[in-house]
């Protein structure tokens, strides 16, 4: 049966994203949906809701709102909250509800910038897709809207695009990522957008970078928007193990011949009896299979848009389904997925726990790990029951 | 691009007066798209000599997937104008206006404007805008310019009334304005007098006046517009002459001034 799950959840939805996406920036987010799925959107999805405030509402959609298309209840809620809380910009997107009944949101957004003078943009979302499509659009609207022409000097610099705790919980990977590129001989410009006291000044001076560094699909549009408008180059993947060799030298080549190098997932996608299996986020994935050490390189899956990698419409790097997932760890000698990927694999599959939050969500928050710091092999050796 | 919205009561001429527009608009070398947006799927039947094109609606019912190019559901009509008829479900069920919102989006997929690259589009629309999906067409990023059909028909003018007062409503969210009255005769009693009047009291000009035509039925019985079946005519003269003027109408004023990035997001009806 198509896309259907008994075992396994699904990923954060694209609303998630867009809240997350934007959750350090100081805008305030708006999903338009019923009332009572905040939770989901601002706790659930959101460790940073405990300790760091942002404004992320939702709008209380009721029945008699969509029957009587009272867009105007909506705007003034939201003219009335942006007066109050001033945020530096409105985002808002909406659940499948409002796109079932075609509400125009670009419109409403127009109404509130007109009627508040904050900069005001509609993002689109249906609530069906993942957070990876909901993050992509807000950065690309974010840095549509706020990017700035700024004048390039010193050492290369690189911006670190696509950071989030769905992707990479609340780990200070941002850090660790960043002392890489220092090593590397990279300064550090900005990051999209979390943990490092990121707001719009930093989205304004994303232009003084010399590259951009991609670590998750989420970054994609803002990362092509930033080459389109100022001349970019990025590069994708995230500097795990020995891959952050083949990272840093495409970074200086994309310097260099200012060329971006999305992620090629050639030799990734067969099937190797007793081989490793990753499954996850695609950057995170094909990264990480091109860090392992050893000599066939993992194969892996992304049940999520393939954003980043090149030739990624070959179909088998999607999991659709349940029957699909578990065929894919069938021959596997190892798998490293989320631990709730083990609900479906086969009794006894060496299996290596990679908790992704956008997948379980808070259940093994803690034991997200700092793969940017590791030595791979030492880590698979602790990490695996013998 | 030339965008217009054509209104109006049913029954008015609506569609009569849209397909006979477009096949002006390609007499004077310009590329043509038409876009029925009733569910009835009849607005482009003139153009198209009695074989219809396959309606978005009709395509979907019978595929569980969206089509993968253009030419499934678009037909070329006289004068080489692009047809597509949005269609709609089965009367009585489903939501026509979701249709309707559904079909832009998927022509928004399937890069029509950017593939077709045409100097002239119409949407011919019901005219009782009775949900979101019957105003989808004249969304910022669609139709610019609307075209009210109105006869001096007490009821005619009233629903010309109605679609005034909407779009005025809609005047905040940068949507189309009207342009104009397009009076379609039907020979009531001081009928030029009553659009006259209507003309007046809503400040919109009349743009033209088109007389009751046997023309227009006997071209009609044969699956043509005049355009092609009578071009010698003088109503045929008549709608070349209001395609002519059409053609000068300035762009639409924008609400937000900057960039038309900012304002509008390419496909964001889903
Ligand atoms: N000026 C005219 N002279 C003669 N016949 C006309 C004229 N205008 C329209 N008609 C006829 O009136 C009928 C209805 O016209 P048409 O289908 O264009 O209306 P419509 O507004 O599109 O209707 P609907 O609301 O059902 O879509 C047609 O048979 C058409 O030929
Ligand atoms: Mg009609």
């Amino acid at each position: 049966m198509r896309n259907a799950a008994a075992f396994l959840p699904s990923y954060a939805s694209d609303t998630s994203g867009v809240a997350s996406a934007l959750y350090e920036l100081g805008g305030m987010t708006v999903v338009h949906d019923a009332s009572g799925c905040n939770s989901t959107y601002s706790t659930f999805d959101e460790p940073r809701w405990y300790d760091h405030p942002s404004f992320v509402f939702i709008s209380g959609l009721t029945e008699m709102d969509a029957i009587f298309g009272q867009d105007e209840r909506v705007i003034e809620d939201i003219v009335l909250a942006a007066k109050r809380l001033k945020p530096l910009f409105i985002s808002i997107c909406t659940s499948p509800m409002p796109v079932l009944l075609g509400s125009d949101i670009p419109a409403i957004a127009t109404i509130i910038e007109t009627r508040t003078g904050i900069p005001t943009f509609a993002i689109r979302t249906n609530g069906m897709n993942s957070y990876l499509a909901g993050a992509s659009r807000a950065w690309e609207a974010i840095v549509r809207r706020f990017a700035e022409k700024e004048e390039k000097h010193g050492k290369p610099s690189a911006n670190i695009l696509g950071l989030t705790p769905l992707d990479f919980g609340m780990t200070g990977v941002g850090h660790s990522i960043g002392a890489w590129l220092e090593h590397e001989g990279f300064s550090v410009n900005a990051t999209l957008a979390m943990g490092n006291n990121d707001s719009l000044s930093s989205v304004r001076a994303l232009s003084k970078a010399h590259v951009n560094l991609v670590v998750s699909g989420c970054a994609m549009a803002s990362a092509e928007l930033l080459q389109e408008r100022f001349g970019i180059p990025y590069v994708v993947g995230l500097p795990v193990g020995a891959f952050s060799e083949t990272l840093s030298k495409a970074l200086k080549r994309a310097v260099r011949h200012c060329e971006s190098s999305p992620l090629s997932v050639d030799g990734l996608l067969e099937e190797k009896e007793d081989g490793t299996v990753i499954i996850g986020e695609g950057v995170f994935a094909a990264s990480l299979a091109k860090a392992l050490p050893g000599t066939s390189p993992a194969s892996i899956h992304v049940p999520l848009e393939p954003l980043g990698l090149l030739n990624a419409s070959d179909e088998r790097l999607g999991l659709e389904d349940e029957t699909k997932t578990e065929k894919a760890m069938a021959h596997a000698g190892l798998v490293i997925a989320d631990p709730l990927y083990k609900r479906v694999a086969k009794r006894g599959t060496p299996f290596l726990s990679l908790p992704h939050p956008a997948f379980s969500g808070r259940m093994y928050a803690r034991h997200v790990p700092v793969l940017t710091d590791k030595d791979l092999n030492a880590w698979i050796r602790e990490a695996l029951p013998c | 691009m030339l965008k217009l919205a054509v209104y109006g009561k049913g029954g008015i001429g609506k569609s009569t007066m849209t397909s006979n527009l477009s096949a002006a608009f390609a007499l004077l070398g310009k590329k043509v798209i038409q876009i029925g947006c009733d569910p009835k799927a009849d607005s482009t039947m003139t153009l198209l000599s009695g074989t219809p094109v396959t309606s978005v609606m009709d395509y979907l019912r019978g595929h569980d997937a969206l089509p993968e190019d253009l030419s499934i559901i678009t037909k070329r009509g006289f004068g080489h104008v692009l047809c597509i008829e949005t269609g709609g479900p089965t009367p009585g069920i489903g939501c026509a206006g979701r249709g309707i919102i559904t079909t832009f989006q998927l022509l928004n997929d399937l890069s029509l404007f950017d593939e077709e690259k045409p100097d002239v589009v119409l949407y011919d629309v019901l005219g009782d805008v009775v949900c979101g999906g019957f105003a989808a067409p004249i969304r910022e990023g669609y139709a610019e310019h609307i075209l009210i059909v109105t006869s001096g028909e007490k009821m005619a003018l009233y629903a010309a009334r109605n679609i005034v007062s909407a779009v005025s409503q809609f005047e905040d969210r940068s949507y189309a304005s009207i342009a104009g009255i397009l009076f379609n005769a039907r020979n009531v009693p001081n009928e030029r007098e009553k659009i006259k009047a209507f003309s007046t009291e809503t400040g919109l000009p009349v743009l033209a006046e088109i007389p009751r035509s046997d023309v227009i039925n006997t071209c009609e019985d044969r699956g043509m517009t005049v355009l092609e079946g009578a071009p010698d005519s003088a109503v045929a003269t008549l709608f070349t002459d209001l395609a002519a003027r059409l053609l000068t109408l300035p762009p639409k004023e924008r609400l937000r001034k900057g960039p038309a990035e900012h304002r509008f997001q390419e496909g964001f009806l889903q």
